[in-house]
């Protein structure tokens, strides 16, 4: 059980340093946590979690037309669209 | 029910251009009071379970692992993955059923991608096994019989006992596929799926007489409209036909139970749809949703002879409200819903040969049609430790009030984001 954990912390962490270009944790779980980005995403991710490589709603690559550099998050809104 | 779990759950982007999901869950549960049934994974299995009138504490105990790695090249995405499920439950007092079940399921996805539109498809395959066993060890409980379930509060007379048929194995595969997709950018997605399950139950203790099968059919479609930003609808349908089949077997002459004849007993066909919506508010200090939704519900269940059955509808009205905020390095979100379900057709038809059995099917089905109001709450913190990195606190409860009785469920957790 220990081992588990210690190699579950240690895959966490290694994929932490290649998250860095991302959102922050709050801008990510606010987007997660978010029942309008969730409409039909969630559903399809689902179905075939692919579908998440599409979409933002788990992609959390930085909508730059919503956000700016270095900004505080405000509760986001995203509109759903293809990569 | 009491519990206590870990789950952890991630998507991340190793590049541009492919990604891996996965999975990890643990539970340690006691099921309070669990009457006519003994089997493990029930809601996968009904109505073929062993049961006793006796009921009692379960103790359950399960792992999850989940895994996925997906990758698009040019117009093309796809994937590969799987996922794993082991449950132990058991009981401490007579009867004392052990039950030990594994469900594995790997799967592949290809799809292909343009600037307005997109379509995957999805395939997998599953293998589902659970070994039963029931031991008896004070006097006290050795005289409590054990029932073969095969629906509606019917069992499977022959092989009734103390212990002498309580040994059983199930034994199961299926398959899923459907396609997923979107279009008009990403307003409008939509999608379609079929899975199919046959499950064998054998006497594991009498050369694996093969008693009952159960093939589920079970359909399920989505779509969803994003009108503007503000604003997004659902409507998710849902069907799932189970065929119950038991066999006839011989006495066992040469040693061995033969199967004679397969007799198709048992159906039962379940169809469920919902309409959802979400229309969004944004402030300076924070966003609201307003959660309006409401649910259609419908079970019909059939067992051939002695000449049984049971119907019901539900509609499900309820409406929610959420409000989040981020406040430099916190989060806050906190969401409510009240509703109300009503059973506008609800009739049941009974024939068990066992009185105990007969009354508790009765009670159950007048209970389960009674209209009940239902209000749920979950409240979110978070605080960030560092751009990466953060703490979380999430409380949830519920409950539903029907009739005089009052059911409620509350939860809480902690954990890390990353």
């Amino acid at each position: 059980m220990r081992k588990c954990l210690i190699i579950l912390f240690a895959f966490l962490a290694a994929f932490e340093v290649r998250a860095q270009d991302s959102l922050s944790v709050n801008e990510r779980t606010m987007m997660h946590i978010d029942n309008l980005a969730a409409s039909g995403n969630a559903s399809a991710m689902r179905f075939a979690p692919s579908y998440g490589l599409l979409s933002p709603y788990v992609s959390f690559l930085r909508p730059r037309h919503r956000l700016t550099s270095g900004r505080r998050a405000r509760p986001l809104s995203l509109r759903m669209g293809t990569a | 029910m009491r519990q206590g779990r870990f789950d952890a759950d991630t998507f991340l982007r190793l590049s541009d251009s492919s990604a891996v999901s996965g999975a990890v869950g643990y539970r340690r549960a006691v099921k309070n009071n669990v009457r006519l049934n003994e089997t493990a994974d029930f809601e996968l299995l009904q109505p073929y379970v062993l049961m006793d009138t006796l009921g009692g504490n379960l103790q359950n105990e399960s792992y999850f692992f989940r895994g996925e790695w997906m990758r698009r090249s040019g117009n093309a995405v796809y994937s590969l993955g799987g996922s794993y499920k082991a449950v132990h439950e058991y009981r401490s007092f007579d009867p004392r059923p052990r039950n030990i079940s594994s469900d594995f399921k790997a799967g592949a996805s290809l799809g292909v991608v343009l600037p307005r539109w997109n379509l995957i498809g999805f395939a997998s395959y599953r293998r589902y096994n659970q070994d039963q066993n029931v031991t008896f060890v004070s006097n006290k409980g050795a005289n409590t019989t054990l029932f073969h379930a095969t629906g509606l509060g019917l069992d499977y007379w022959r092989f009734r006992s103390t212990g002498v048929f309580a040994a059983t194995r199930y034994a199961g595969q299926g398959f899923s596929a459907g396609v997923v997709g979107s279009a008009a950018k990403g307003s409008v997605i939509g999608g379609i799926s079929y899975e199919w399950l046959s499950i064998t139950r054998y006497l594991s203790n009498q050369n694996d007489a093969p008693l009952t099968s159960l093939v589920t059919g079970r359909q399920d479609a989505f779509v969803a409209w994003k009108p503007s930003d503000t604003a997004a609808l659902e409507v998710v349908v849902s069907h799932e036909r189970r065929d119950g089949s038991e066999n006839v077997i011989d006495c066992a002459a040469q040693g061995v139970y033969r199967n004679l004849l397969a007799m198709d007993m048992y159906s039962r066909d379940r169809l469920s749809a919902s309409l959802s919506a979400v229309l969004q508010f944004a402030h300076d200090y924070g966003s609201w949703q307003i959660l309006p939704a409401i649910a259609y519900s419908g079970v019909s269940e059939e067992y051939l002879y002695p000449k049984s059955h049971m119907s019901s509808t539900s509609v499900d009205a309820m409406c929610g409200a959420a409000f989040s905020a981020v406040r430099k390095a916190w989060a806050y979100s906190v969401q409510a819903h009240a509703g109300y379900c009503i059973f506008p057709k609800s009739e049941s038809s009974l024939q068990c040969m066992d009185s105990h059995i007969l009354q508790a099917y009765t009670d159950k089905y007048a209970f389960q049609s009674l209209d009940f109001a239902h209000l749920s709450m979950h409240a979110m913190i978070q605080r960030e430790l560092g751009m990466q990195l953060a703490i979380f606190s999430r409380l949830s409860a519920s409950a539903a009030l029907r009739s005089s009785e009052v059911a409620a469920y509350i939860s809480l957790s902690i954990g890390i984001s990353y």
